[in-house]
């Protein structure tokens, strides 16, 4: 059984479609690229797995369980980390604060088994020393590497990355790309709206474009990234070569 | 002109009562607004058509009408209606009604202060509202606004002088009773300037202090 599945899932955000029919799945290691044109709807794709965006129609399931109720979408929350693009560090919390808020709340961890777990966590993303730092006080690479430990730190089954890397500067991407692809050679499951074609290639078991709404194309990163046979996505590919 | 500074020193006790009464009717009516506050500014958000126009319409009335004759509606009005409380009482509760409307506009704008990510992340990590609200929605807006609310806490301590006027014995009561008793006029009138500007310099520093304890300064965003 696969660890997501997306049935039909259609939103609308008032008269515009973003969401039109979506049927796919994840199965359970595997690392899934979501390309596509600007405002094609991959992070709307993302953003309803975990309801930040509620549908309109379909079902959406995480390990079998349906975000359909309340209940179920709250386990669903907790199976699913999620990666944002501009970080959305909580800013009156430290490094460790923010990476422990969510195992004692939604968790109950206890304060040692959190901070330990925290600590574990940073060291990975190699930040174990910025434990008392404020978001404020990191660079952007250094937040992001902080958010996907906070996201890590419930220990998800699935983790979202929402172009992780596009609002950093260009010598920080490395850094925050690393991250992710040891986290993908861990044996992570992913979803990962992406503009690296690089890491898309090297990564992703899978890739998906993404146009107006639906799911265009799905197949490996050979298929879609090197040898695309539908015009839209040459067009795509070229465009993003040309400069 | 002579002005007889010494004999001032015969009222310190009753000016230091005054005062006394002064801070304690702030912090009373303080709080109140910030009740009163919370709740109206979660009726200005509320998803409930009603309650929002119910809230607005209290936050106009409060704000554009002088806080001097809702004391008066208070004190001279409600016993008419059956309700009759002290002066003091009517006093802190006018007060507190009046700074409440300006807390839950400034408390608004605090939520609105919280940056989108901040929710959707909590929401992300599968934070309930009400944990998001308690962790992370009320400690950031808190900060955002600690300055505004510091400024009405100060005017709150200010505008209780009004409560003279329904003879209330707060600083500037005694210190009418004193005058007019003695007429000592300037003397005790500069006197208690001075009382004023000592309560609020050290309010202001206790405020400051406390602002630099609850929030580090590299936890502002
Ligand atoms: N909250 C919203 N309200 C109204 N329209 C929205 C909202 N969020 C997204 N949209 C619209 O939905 C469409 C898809 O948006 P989405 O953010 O999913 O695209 P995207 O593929 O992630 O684009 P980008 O590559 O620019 O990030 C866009 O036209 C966008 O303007
Ligand atoms: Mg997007």
């Amino acid at each position: 059984m696969p660890l997501l599945t997306m049935n039909n899932v259609h939103k609308r955000f008032g008269a515009l479609t973003v969401l039109n029919g979506i049927n796919m799945s994840v199965e359970a290691g595997q690392v899934a690229a979501v390309i596509g044109p600007s405002g094609s709807g991959k992070s709307t794709l993302l953003r309803v797995i975990n309801g930040l965006e509620p549908i309109e129609k379909g079902t959406i399931e995480v390990d079998g369980v349906s975000t359909a109720s309340l209940q179920g979408l709250r386990e669903v929350r907790k199976q699913v980390g999620m990666v944002f693009q501009q970080f959305n560090l909580f800013s009156h919390l430290t490094v460790g604060g923010n990476v422990m808020l969510a195992q004692r709340l939604v968790l109950r961890r206890d304060k040692s088994e959190a901070e330990k777990r925290a600590r574990e966590l940073l060291a990975r993303v190699g930040l174990e020393e910025k434990w008392g730092s404020y978001p404020s006080q990191l660079s952007g690479g250094q937040q992001q590497r902080v958010a996907i430990a906070r996201a890590l730190a419930m220990d998800p089954r699935i983790m979202l990355f929402d172009e992780a890397t596009s609002a950093l500067d260009p010598e920080l991407v490395g850094e925050v790309l690393g991250v992710m692809r040891s986290l993908a050679e861990s044996g992570m499951t992913m979803l990962v709206v992406t503009h690296e074609m690089n890491f898309a290639r090297e990564v992703a078991d899978r890739v998906l474009f993404m146009d107006k709404g639906s799911v265009l194309a799905d197949g490996t990163p050979e298929d879609i990234l090197v040898r695309p046979t539908d015009p839209r996505i040459q067009q795509f590919m070229r465009r993003l070569t040309e400069h | 002109m002579f002005l007889d500074w010494g004999s001032i020193t015969t009222f310190y006790g009753q000016l230091l009562k005054g005062a006394g009464l002064t801070l304690v009717i702030t912090g009373l009516a303080f709080a109140i607004a910030i009740a009163v506050g919370l709740l109206v500014c979660a009726g200005r958000i509320s998803r409930v058509a009603p309650v929002r126009w119910a809230s607005t319409v209290y936050v106009e009335v409060m704000r554009n009408t002088p806080v001097l004759l809702q004391i008066f509606i208070i004190f001279y009005g409600l016993p008419s209606l059956g309700l009759r409380f002290s002066a003091v009482t009517a006093g802190v509760l006018g007060l507190g009604l009046n700074v409440g409307a300006y807390l839950a506009e400034i408390f608004r704008a605090g939520v609105i202060a919280v940056p989108k990510g901040h929710r959707e992340a909590a929401t992300a990590l599968a934070l309930s509202k009400v944990q998001t609200l308690i962790w992370v929605v009320i400690p950031v807006s808190l900060r955002a606004v600690f300055p505004a609310l510091s400024n009405m806490f100060l005017a709150t301590l200010l505008g209780s002088s009004l409560l003279s006027v329904i003879a209330v014995p707060e600083l500037t009561g005694e210190t009418n009773e004193i005058s007019s008793r003695t007429f000592l006029t300037i003397e005790v009138y500069s006197f208690s300037t001075l009382i004023y500007l000592a309560l609020t310099l050290s309010c202001s520093i206790g405020l400051a202090l406390l602002a630099r304890w609850l929030f580090p300064r590299a936890s502002r965003s």
